[in-house]
């Protein structure tokens, strides 16, 4: 989590300064180092949220912000020992309720992680959600939902072996065509759309890859223990597939408006250009198996410019396909 | 700015302001504001332009709604339509948690996975804030619930529109392209839920000339969607439940006959799929929207065949001589 984050908004540090009073209250002493910890900011963050806080206040009767209308803290041991502790509040001491549109965030996240195989169990999730209504004042209707992917068990398998820290076996089938058994440490499950995918240690190749769960097969626990893969898990990078320096460069073109259904596979930190129909972008391939899945997924929208090889591929990919349907009448 | 007077910063001057409005039980009027709140007021006095001012009390109002702070503005009844006299105030009540709502360590554990799964898009803005408001609570979160991180898609350019018409309760109006056809027509209807199905996003609505409850899959309508001021017709309650059903029985119905490769990547992801049959030549593969079943055939190449219906087959041969066409 401790990755570089940018510069933080001003929205942001407004929404800390606003959880950092009720938090404060509630844990009636906390040290800095830990603070810093629970709103993943650093220290000096903190710090200067407290200095100012403890500077705060409201103008009051005489509109002249005097002592009686300002927070306080214990300054001493601020200052000795970074430990936060408020003597006095003002107008704020409470923790902030849900707004509707936060509500339903939370609400329809709830719903769809109350049917996932993981979590289904837990009664918990009912109460929670019951909570949080009472916690909005919200009465109306959640009008956003999402019906969770129902996927192969292997989902509840792979969350087994996660949680237990197990390697598995497993068939996986990649997009050169090849299938093989593999043993993998799985780390992590994600699912984007209508797909799993899962982060896991590969055996064979000993690296960190992804894999596409419903390409996988005979998904089985071996039972032995996963080596300590911690420093792994931090390099996780949202980006599903890193590129690698054997890749192939290839240039496709697409209608502006069709980006956001690629997102997966644009380069990190891609910035549309403005007011432009169509787009040219590189993106690099491991293989021209996983190119023709690519532009085979995005017919008419999605088209192959250079070099000429990718090309060659996608038509040659797409006429064997069509010579099948010779014999289908 | 006058030399010396360092000026508040941004974030300093919105929580003095929202210590002001909370503090009031009458309300500020936007002159006792300037004056006298931190941050204004030292603005006001180093001699900044009123205007300015005003600019900048618009703009932190509207930051203030952004992060959903209840803000209120009342003009008093006795000065009726005078908008000098304007009110405002945060409401405690409305602000605070109310009173009793606890949430146990496993709660906000919970309701942070909760808030993770929208961490792109639409509604990251809302999981965003909602997470910082679960951190004012005091609880040590002891339970690691990841281990699987289901991401949430909210790509869909139409999503943030239709999310803002559901808020606001208006119709809307958009093109749409319908399976198999190769123009567009205009929908006017009002939205009543949006669900993602199949890890898609579909708009239910009911439609303003027909009055019938109809289904929309975003990814089809090809224009912006233009909220209109008609108000929306009500949602019932179980609207959610309603149109996933819909979808559900609608992917029951529909069912493809392939010739899958065995061992083959299409094989694992369409023999695994929800309800698929498994038959000695054929796979019964069920799908929701032929158009984009289609795309997800094409992209196997080879390693299927279609058979039925001849809808289906004709969009992945359709496909594939596009790609040829455009490749060759």
């Amino acid at each position: 989590m401790a990755k570089s984050s940018p510069r933080p908004t001003t929205s942001d540090n407004l929404l800390v300064l606003l959880a950092l009073v009720p938090y404060v209250l509630d844990r009636g002493e906390v040290s800095v180092a830990e603070a810093a910890e629970h709103f993943g900011r650093s220290e000096a963050d903190i710090s200067r949220a407290v200095e100012l806080i403890a500077c705060a206040g409201i103008p009051g009767d005489n509109l002249a912000y005097s002592h009686l209308d300002l927070f306080d803290i214990d300054w001493d041991l601020f200052e000795r020992e970074k430990t936060i502790t408020l003597w006095n509040t003002v107008a704020l001491d409470s923790k902030p309720r849900f707004s509707a549109r936060e509500a339903t965030a939370l609400l329809a996240g709830l719903q769809y992680l109350a049917s996932h195989p993981a979590y289904s169990s837990r009664a918990d999730l009912e109460e929670v959600m019951a909570k949080l209504r009472v916690g909005t004042g919200n009465s109306q209707p959640v009008r956003i939902a999402v019906d969770p992917v129902a996927v192969a068990e292997h989902v509840s398998a792979l969350t087994d072996a996660i949680e237990s820290r197990q390697s598995i076996t497993a068939v996986y089938h990649n997009k050169r065509g090849e299938s093989g058994s593999r043993t993998l440490d799985p780390l992590l499950l994600e699912s984007r759309d209508a797909t799993w995918y899962l982060r896991a240690w590969c055996h064979t190749r000993q690296a960190l890859r992804t894999f596409r769960v419903d390409y996988m097969d005979s998904v089985a626990l071996t039972g032995e223990s996963q080596r300590d893969h911690a420093s792994v898990v931090d390099d996780i990078s949202s980006e599903l597939f890193d590129p690698s320096p054997s890749d192939v460069m290839v240039t496709i073109e697409c209608p502006a408006r069709a980006l956001p259904l690629i997102a997966d596979y644009l380069p990190r930190g891609f910035a549309p250009p403005a007011s432009e129909d169509s787009v040219r972008i590189e993106i690099p391939f491991a293989h021209y198996g996983s190119l023709t899945q690519f532009v085979g997924s995005h017919p008419g929208m999605v088209m192959v410019v250079a070099p000429g090889s990718a090309r060659e591929a996608v038509a040659e990919f797409a006429s064997r396909a069509l010579e099948r349907y010779g014999s289908v009448s | 700015m006058s030399a010396g007077a360092a000026s508040v910063n941004p974030e300093d001057r919105l929580f003095h302001l929202i210590l002001a409005l909370m503090a009031t039980s009458y309300g500020l009027t936007k002159e006792q504001i300037l004056s006298t709140v931190r941050g204004y007021r030292e603005d006001t006095e180093a001699g900044m332009s009123r205007e300015s001012l005003e600019r900048r009390f618009e703009r932190d109002k509207d930051s203030l709604r952004d992060l959903g702070i209840p803000l209120e503005s009342s003009i008093p009844p006795e000065d009726d339509g005078n908008n000098k006299n304007m009110l405002y105030r945060i409401p405690k009540g409305d602000y605070d948690l109310p009173d009793g709502v606890e949430f146990t360590a496993r709660d906000i554990a919970l309701l942070n996975l909760a808030a993770t799964l929208w961490r792109e898009g639409t509604l990251s803005k809302e999981a965003h804030i909602a997470t910082r408001k679960l951190q004012s609570f005091g609880v040590t979160i002891d339970e690691p619930l990841m281990g699987f991180a289901p991401l949430i898609s909210t790509r869909d350019p139409a999503l943030t529109a239709l999310q803002e018409a559901l808020e606001r309760e208006v119709q809307v109006e958009f093109d749409y392209l319908k399976p198999g056809e190769s123009a567009a027509s205009t929908r006017q209807v009002s939205p009543l839920a949006l669900v993602n199905h199949e890890g898609r996003w579909h708009l239910y609505s009911q439609e303003t000339s027909t009055h019938q409850f109809k289904t929309f899959l975003l990814r089809r309508m090809v224009s912006t969607v233009r909220l209109l001021d008609t108000p929306a017709v009500g949602s019932p309650e179980s609207v959610t439940q309603e149109a996933l059903t819909d979808l559900a029985d609608l992917y029951q119905r529909q069912v493809a006959t392939l010739e899958v490769r065995p061992d083959s990547d299409a094989w694992s992801a369409l023999s695994e799929r929800r309800d698929t049959e498994i038959g000695a030549e054929y796979l019964g593969v069920h799908y929701t929207d032929v158009d984009i079943f289609a795309a997800e055939l094409t992209s196997f190449g080879d390693d299927v065949v279609v058979h039925e219906p001849a809808e289906l087959r004709d969009r992945v041969m359709d496909n594939l001589r596009q790609l040829v066409a455009d490749h060759g």
